[in-house]
């Protein structure tokens, strides 16, 4: 019986049947897995057919959060949401902040376990004694905040939270999101396309259960020493005012600010789209998460148009990546993506990858139904969104992902997508940061840096480098040496964050977690006893099990690897001029520590 | 958060006696707390199981109440909210609200005196509300002037 911290409960949906099952969480069965994503992975790997349509009737669909969330730990926000992706065709995750976590962990279940396709189009609203089945024939083409407030109008509570698709999830694009809180977007490897493929436009949660702490005045003192650390942190005025949006100027500055799709790593026109520039034209006001201090999150108006955001992977994406320098475009663009529940990073890349095969002479617009785009043009971009949303003409192809497009296509024109497993690329060049570069390697989800954010590598504790990972070298972002320690460091400290769940922007970039902190707060939290070496155990089974769920699915030590450009083409100007990423030796060490065979 | 917290020890919006309220189509979230009206509707209660406290606030006589629900109907902006038999209306913590201390953005002031606002043209467009719905609506009110600044600033 789980008392403390957990709801101890897991909820299954089967929407084929319009059936329900609550039942209670095995502590055994939890505790080497914490919750969150590790939990909603092992899950999977246990019941998921590992060969069944990402887009078919058996695909699971988990909705998961952890012991912490929603508790007094500071950033307790986040949600995991966990299925076959249907972008990759491996283990699919992504997660969110917002307040729909914490809303779902006073329902008192773990996590939502959905299964089967309704046969006409329905959302669910999960309170404490279970699942209300609703048809929405209604809700079809509805955007995000609109089926947030049908729902709460309809259900007469403005507290319920939603997570919800847009047209884009509907129509199965691959990339398609899933989206709460009004702006809060699970936007990679395609969990919207799922959602949609099971005609489930939302998951809506009110509940009632009030979180318990097995030891409160120890998780205070614990959490008080975090919100200390928080407050006091160099980086807390800058996060405050710009969010991750700060990343725009900071990676200029060294040079790896993705430019023209990664041709450049310097943008000459970077103070026009900067995360400063939107501070003081466009922001209105500061937005959080449920129970965080840093508020990192920003409000703006822009036109006629306002929204929540951009964090810094979209306002990159559809502005210096795809050589727009209109801020106000971008802007709007975030905006119109949150609301149809499309990805905005892999439909950043499939127009990038586009203008640049077409300037390449690589792809003529014939072969994309008479498509043609050029830099920044913004009519184009607008249009092309909306074909991929909505999947009109070629925008059917578009909407499976740049990777498979790309098989129409030369080898060069392939050879150019930015991507690892089938999975679209962040906005930095991994080619003046190398531990970013392994992460997207190794990432079990394809290329990401979130699996481990070494976020230290940009920090410059050269003593505290050589303390931990026993190389100074792991400070110095143009190095190899250390960066596999590193990682394999810090992708345990963001499966923590992850698990618990807080926000890795301030568990991990902020440098708050690490295991003997957590295992004081579970131990608090949980009253399970959760030592330091305990902890570092469970953890590296739980990446050996995302490896092995992959590994199953086809996957082998060749498909970690990066694209060919970062390997191979050094970046021609700037702080990282000269620069390639010997990607193999970093991929080789990595190996090495998980004892991974070849 | 902080409010239930301290309350109770546990967590979770139902046992907060300030409630937030996220109102995304408009960009505003906001709390929504007893603001000691001029008019103190909720003391109206016919068993006589709210009273004013000397620094302005209500308090609830848990023996008293028979939970019949007539102080969460009459609070205009739905401040006063009965969950699982227990009335949750806001008690000033003996005059250092959790809430100020834990609001890193200086959003939430206590000014101390014992009257606050008129609420009597909110009373009655809210009527016949759920305390939700009624938060909703005042968040709304003190959103349309937050709004109007911001279009003036970004027009």
């Amino acid at each position: 019986m789980l008392e403390f911290g957990y709801g101890g409960r897991i909820l299954r949906i089967d929407l084929t049947e319009r059936t329900f099952q609550i039942e209670s969480l095995d502590p055994s069965w939890v505790k080497p897995v914490i919750g969150g994503r590790a939990a909603n992975s092992k899950r999977l790997f246990e019941e998921l057919d590992p060969h069944c349509d990402p887009l078919g009737v058996d695909n699971i669909l988990i909705f998961g959060v952890g012991p912490l969330t929603g508790t007094f730990l500071t950033a307790s926000a986040y949600y995991t949401v966990t299925a076959k992706s249907p972008l990759t065709g491996i283990l699919g995750d992504s997660a969110a902040g917002g307040q729909f976590g914490a809303e779902m962990k006073l329902t008192g279940f773990d996590q939502i376990i959905i299964t089967g396709q309704a046969d006409n189009l329905i959302y669910l609203f999960v309170s404490d004694t279970g699942v209300k089945f609703v048809d929405c024939p209604d809700y079809k083409g509805k955007k995000i905040l609109e089926t947030t407030e049908a729902i709460r109008k309809e259900q007469r509570d403005v507290d319920i939270q939603v997570a919800a698709i847009g047209p884009a999830g509907e129509n199965c694009v691959s990339f398609a999101a899933i989206v709460s809180s009004g702006n809060r977007v699970n936007g990679r490897t395609g969990m919207g396309a799922v959602m949609g493929s099971k005609n489930l436009k939302a998951l809506a949660v009110r509940g009632s259960k009030p979180v318990e702490l097995a030891d409160t005045l120890a998780f205070l003192a614990e959490n008080r020493e975090i919100d200390r650390k928080i407050l006091e942190h160099p980086e807390y005025k800058k996060r405050h005012n710009l969010g991750t949006t700060m990343l725009m100027t900071d990676l200029n500055s060294i040079g790896i600010l993705p430019t023209d799709h990664f041709q450049e790593g310097v943008c000459g026109y970077v103070d026009e789209i900067s995360g400063q520039k939107l501070a003081s034209s466009h922001k209105v006001k500061n937005k959080s998460c449920f129970n965080c201090n840093v508020h990192c999150s920003r409000y703006y108006m822009v036109n006629d148009v306002e929204a929540e955001g951009p964090e810094f992977e979209t306002l990159c994406g559809f502005t210096s990546r795809i050589g727009n320098r209109s801020l106000p475009f971008a802007l709007e663009m975030n905006a119109y993506l949150n609301q149809i529940g499309m990805d905005s990073i892999s439909t950043s890349e499939v127009i990038g990858w586009i203008m640049e095969c077409q300037e390449k002479g690589l792809i003529h617009p014939k072969d994309l139904d008479g498509l043609s785009m050029s830099w920044g043009e913004e009519e184009k971009i607008r249009q092309v969104v909306d074909m991929i949303a909505f999947r009109r003409g070629i925008g059917d192809e578009l909407a499976k992902g740049a990777k498979k497009l790309s098989g129409r296509f030369s080898e060069e024109a392939q050879k150019l997508v930015m991507h690892v497993k089938g999975l679209d690329i962040i906005c930095g060049d991994p080619r003046g940061i190398k531990a970013y570069g392994l992460t997207y390697a190794i990432a079990s989800r394809g290329a990401d840096h979130l699996r481990a954010e070494p976020y230290f590598e940009l920090t410059n504790r050269k003593e505290e480098a050589k303390k931990r990972f026993g190389t100074e070298k792991a400070a110095d972002r143009l190095a190899e040496e250390g960066k596999a320690a590193l990682v394999s460091y810090s992708e345990k400290i963001a499966l923590l964050a992850d698990c618990l769940t807080m926000c890795k922007n301030i568990g991990l970039c902020m440098d708050i977690l690490n295991l003997e902190r957590v295992s004081s707060l579970l131990k608090a939290g949980t009253g399970l006893d959760y030592s330091p070496e305990y902890l570092a155990k469970i953890l590296a089974d739980a990446i050996d099990l995302d490896h092995a769920f992959n590994k199953r699915l086809g996957m082998t030590r060749k498909d970690d690897t990066l694209p060919d450009r970062f390997v191979n083409e050094p970046l021609a100007k700037g702080p990282t001029k000269g620069a390639t990423v010997d990607i193999q030796k970093m991929v080789d060490e990595y190996y090495k520590i998980h004892s991974w065979e070849e | 958060m902080a409010c239930a917290f301290f309350h109770t020890g546990k967590t979770g919006n139902r046992l907060a006696r300030i409630k937030v309220a996220n109102l995304y189509e408009l960009g505003i979230d906001g709390p929504v707390v007893c603001l000691q009206c001029e008019e103190k509707y909720c003391l109206k209660c016919p068993e006589k199981a709210l009273a004013l406290g000397p620094l302005g606030q209500i308090i609830v006589s848990p023996t008293v109440c028979n939970l019949c629900g007539v102080c969460e109907k009459a609070c205009p902006i739905g401040a006063i909210e009965i969950f699982k038999d227990i009335v949750y209306v806001c008690d000033l913590c003996g005059r250092k609200p959790k809430c100020v201390d834990a609001c890193t953005e200086g959003a939430i002031t206590f000014a101390g005196g014992k009257n606050g606002p008129s609420l009597e043209t909110i009373k009655k467009e809210t009527n016949k509300m759920s305390p939700s719905q009624k938060r909703e609506y005042h968040l709304k009110i003190l959103g349309e002037g937050l709004r109007k600044k911001w279009s003036r600033k970004h027009a």
